[in-house]
């Protein structure tokens, strides 16, 4: 019987120039505990590869560290024979994680570059399920379709390849032949992921605020690039060294973007923070890109920069990563501030509920506007029909503070309350202005407010376009 | 001259990616990310072209996919080459 853990395709994921075929699976690993951690440990990626010093750690250290993040840990587990890994990798399956194990692209027998002694290039194979009857175990790749696909498609899909046994060890062994000489740590080891409990990152709010604690403009990769380029512009002619360094500094911005514009939270920002936001992701990336493009053509030229132009790029760089950086800030305030709002919401409590309705006139009665209910025009107040002013008074009992006051209008042009007043009493005798609406177009309006009295009222002097009669589906007064 | 000129530079072209011949509708009105061609590629191409023809990009003219047609990509080189000429 397969045994196989759910993770997603990642059809809405990323693709090598923007992640290398190393972490993309890794990250999802990360994703078969929670869907979003795939996005989240490439994001976590890019910022390691621009503006922090962590990219210099070893592949252990650096993959942990994300992982802590998401409240995940990474185990290494060693193995000196065939037996001993599959073991590993079906009790890692049986625990319900997702393991994955460093291997050469030259011993795949499914990839172009096969035998080719001098591919040396290493990759990630994902591993998330396994028959032992049949002796299948089932790995996660791309590698096998990305020549028939690309570009067409625009992510690295995580699909579901099942190898016997054999044809997975085969490619381990192999593939430890070449390790053992380069990557100790990687050496005949099985990587296991699993759960640690507690996590740093839930959500973009969380992933924006240690974003902002973790990065370091000063930091920044692309300006190392640019200091050092007339000494390593030699190697700009090689086309590894020109995939790596487009993927990181410039492939992998797209990747930050995407992650946080994906994010429910972020659909509910406003759109004129929304408009800041994609102006400056299209300026961001277009100047990554063409400065990169412009360092690969200066480098195949033979020019080098001198300290004045050198000094202009890196001063440019430091002014788009400012920006960049305040704009994180800048919605992470809002992020932070709108989930303070909805904590704020769910303690606050809608007092209109348990008040004494009265109004100036009725032809269907004024309690309506406490019921709930507003969708029908039968859910409203409706006063007779007399000449305005009209009003519509609710007691609380007692002074209660108020927060917001909603007025909800019946949802038809014509009917919607044009001029009025929201007012508060303590003695019915002195009323106070605390909102005047004027040329209302809106079925619903909400107000912020912070006013305390014992009754509220609407004062209406044109009830609508159409005939003189006012119509309230509903008030509602938010307090503590 | 355009005719030769665009034997030239598919002949550029067929240094850096993997195709035998473009036939005359891929060359008018392909996208240039459809013959292969990406970032990376672009550059050599663009370096190339510059050392055939005399002249250099500016940085603007380095994305690649600036260029709706591989048609229009070949009429800029021909703009390109014309200004050199004319010292301009």
């Amino acid at each position: 019987m397969l045994k196989s853990l759910e993770i997603s395709a990642y059809q809405d994921g990323y693709n090598i120039s923007q992640i290398d075929c190393i972490n993309l699976p890794i990250a999802g690993a990360a994703g078969s505990f929670k869907h979003e951690n795939y996005h989240y440990f490439c994001f976590y990626q890019c910022l390691l590869d621009n503006w922090t010093d962590m990219s210099d750690g070893s592949f252990i250290t650096s993959k942990s560290y994300i992982f802590e993040k998401l409240g995940l840990s990474l185990k290494t587990y060693q193995a000196t024979t065939a037996q001993e890994f599959v073991k590993i990798i079906k009790s890692s399956i049986d625990n319900r994680n997702p393991a994955f194990i460093l291997v050469k692209y030259n011993t795949l027998f499914y990839y172009k570059e096969y035998k080719n002694e001098n591919y040396q290039s290493n990759h990630t194979l994902l591993i998330s399920g396994y028959d032992a009857e049949k002796e299948i175990i089932v790995i996660r790749e791309f590698s096998h379709i990305r020549q028939a696909i690309w570009p067409t498609i625009s992510a690295d899909i995580l699909c579901e390849l099942r190898l016997t046994n054999q044809m997975l060890i085969d490619i381990w062994e192999k593939s430890n032949k070449a390790l053992k000489k380069e990557d100790k740590s990687c050496y005949q080891s099985v990587f296991v992921v699993e759960t640690s409990g507690s996590y740093r990152v839930n959500n973009i709010v969380d992933l924006l605020r240690d974003t902002l604690e973790i990065c370091n403009v000063k930091k920044s990769r692309l300006i190392e690039l640019v200091n050092q380029y007339n000494q390593i512009h030699s190697y700009f002619k090689n086309d590894r060294f020109n995939e790596q360094i487009r993927r990181a500094l410039h492939g992998s911005v797209h990747v930050l973007f995407n992650v946080i514009e994906r994010a429910p939270e972020f659909s509910k920002i406003d759109e004129g923070f929304k408009v800041k936001f994609g102006d400056l992701k299209e300026k961001f990336i277009k100047y990554r890109y063409q400065l990169l493009s412009r360092l690969n053509i200066e480098a195949l030229r033979g020019t080098r920069l001198d300290s004045n132009a050198k000094q202009d790029l890196i001063y440019e760089i430091k002014v788009y990563d400012q920006e960049f950086f305040n704009l994180l800030n800048e919605l992470s305030n809002k992020l932070e501030s709108n989930v303070k709002t909805g904590l704020k919401e769910r303690q606050l409590k809608n007092h209109a509920l348990n008040a004494v309705v009265t109004a100036s006139s009725q032809s269907l009665p004024a309690s309506n506007v406490i019921d709930g209910k507003w969708q029908e025009i039968v859910d409203a107040w409706l006063s007779t029909k007399v000449s305005p002013p009209h009003w519509l008074m609710l007691d609380l009992g007692e002074v209660k503070k108020v927060d917001r006051i909603v007025v909800r209008h019946f949802n038809n042009d014509e009917f919607i309350t044009i001029d009025y007043d929201i007012q508060g009493s303590n003695d019915q005798k002195k009323w106070e202005n605390i909102v005047a609406i004027k040329n209302n177009e809106l079925s619903e309006n909400m107000f912020e407010i912070a006013s305390s009295y014992r009754y509220f009222r609407l004062y209406i002097t044109c009830p609508c376009s159409r005939d003189y009669c006012a119509r309230i589906q509903e008030m509602e007064l938010w307090g503590l | 001259m355009a005719n030769d000129l665009t034997i030239k530079i598919v002949e550029i072209l067929k240094n850096q990616l993997e195709f035998e011949q473009l036939d005359a509708a891929t060359i008018n009105s392909e996208q240039l990310i459809k013959l292969g061609i990406n970032s990376l590629t672009f550059i050599k191409i663009a370096f190339a072209i510059e050392t055939e023809f005399g002249f250099k990009f500016k940085n603007e003219e380095l994305d690649y996919l600036k260029y709706p047609s591989f048609r229009s990509f070949i009429d800029f080189i021909e703009s390109k080459i014309t200004s050199v000429k004319e010292g301009t």
